[in-house]
């Protein structure tokens, strides 16, 4: 179940974000294993964490994706 | 984005699994939350500013869903445990280089069966806590063309993961990139000349003469910048060149090699 609310809370910033979900959790996972950890359990990112996260991508993207 | 949703679809769904069938198994992996991610066809990286992440024409995701995979005989691995690197070795060991033999959809139960021609089998369908707007898998599908399960119908549309379908996207990341780099290490970005075409896609300046000439080489395996060093004086002349792997860049990596590249020259 913990899994499952880590990615509602992806995908939430996702839309806020107006990012690809997939593509965002992708992106979030490459950070973790790159060494790039959250402050949650194992790594995790927390929700402010995530907002950066998705800032990051999204600077990046010429206009950040659409919600797949 | 226009999507169908409902009974409808099936049809439609049928149609577009029938065209995975055939297709080599050469993407197994997971993505954030222990998604399990399955590709078929050709295998190749993501799109910029993903580095290293593996994608291929037709790519499943568990999302919400349970997962489970087979070899045949008796169960490999499943959602009821921790998704590790352990864990996907044993997957790829059978399901990696295998050609699809069988796509079986349950309209009714919204499960995807995809049978190897090993006899292995990857199953994703519904699971526990799952509510009606949450997907229970997703397949991205040649085309763009998206399929996604949830308990409360099934929908196909096309979606915009394909950034580089033009160009324009990828070339806008890249120029970012560049203009970031600029930033970081202070030097003037100027625009190449339009004669220069492809073979130049930005100049970086600095004070003292040096120019260096960067070039996205993206069909390079791995993708890559050459960045060709020249000093002006009389005459400009070319002192030296790099190749930057582009996976492994980020404007900070990239801004301290052209800061080394520009103390050496």
């Amino acid at each position: 179940m913990a899994r499952k609310a880590d990615l509602r809370q992806v995908d939430a910033i996702a839309r806020e974000f107006g990012l690809d979900r997939r593509e965002f959790g992708d992106y979030l996972h490459e950070l973790k294993r790159s060494g790039d950890r959250g402050s949650e359990a194992n790594g995790d990112f927390t929700t402010d964490e995530l907002r950066e996260r998705a800032r990051m991508l999204h600077e990046e993207r010429d206009d950040g994706g659409s919600d797949g | 984005m226009e999507a169908l949703m409902g009974d409808d679809t099936s049809p439609l769904v049928q149609a577009v699994l029938e065209a995975l069938a055939g297709q080599e198994c050469t993407v197994v992996r997971d993505s954030y939350a222990e998604q399990l991610v399955i590709g078929f066809g050709s295998p190749s990286r993501a799109d910029w500013p993903l580095r290293s992440t593996s994608r291929a024409p037709w790519l499943v995701y568990s999302r919400y869903g349970g997962w489970l995979v087979g070899d045949g005989d008796r169960k490999i691995a499943s959602d009821e445990k921790t998704l590790n690197d352990r864990v996907l070795q044993r997957i790829r060991a059978v399901l990696l280089h295998q050609h699809v033999q069988q796509v079986d959809f349950d309209s009714d139960a919204k499960s995807l069966a995809i049978s190897l021609e090993n006899g292995a089998e990857v199953r994703f369908g519904p699971s526990e806590g799952v509510d009606e707007t949450e997907e229970l898998w997703a397949l991205e599908a040649p085309s763009a063309l998206l399929i996604e399960a949830r308990l409360g119908g099934v929908s196909v549309k096309r979606h915009a993961r394909e950034h580089d379908e033009t160009g324009l996207s990828k070339a806008a990341a890249l120029h970012r990139l560049v203009r970031h780099v600029a930033e970081l290490t202070g030097l003037a970005l100027l625009e190449p000349p339009p004669s220069a075409g492809q073979a130049l896609d930005a100049i970086l300046a600095a004070p003292d003469g040096k120019l260096l000439l960067v070039q996205f080489k993206l069909q390079a395996e791995p993708p890559r910048v050459d960045i060709r060093t020249i000093v002006v004086g009389d005459e400009a002349r070319e002192v030296g060149s790099t190749e930057l792997p582009l996976p492994e860049l980020t404007p900070a990596t990239m801004a301290a090699r052209v800061r080394r590249i520009l103390s050496a020259a």
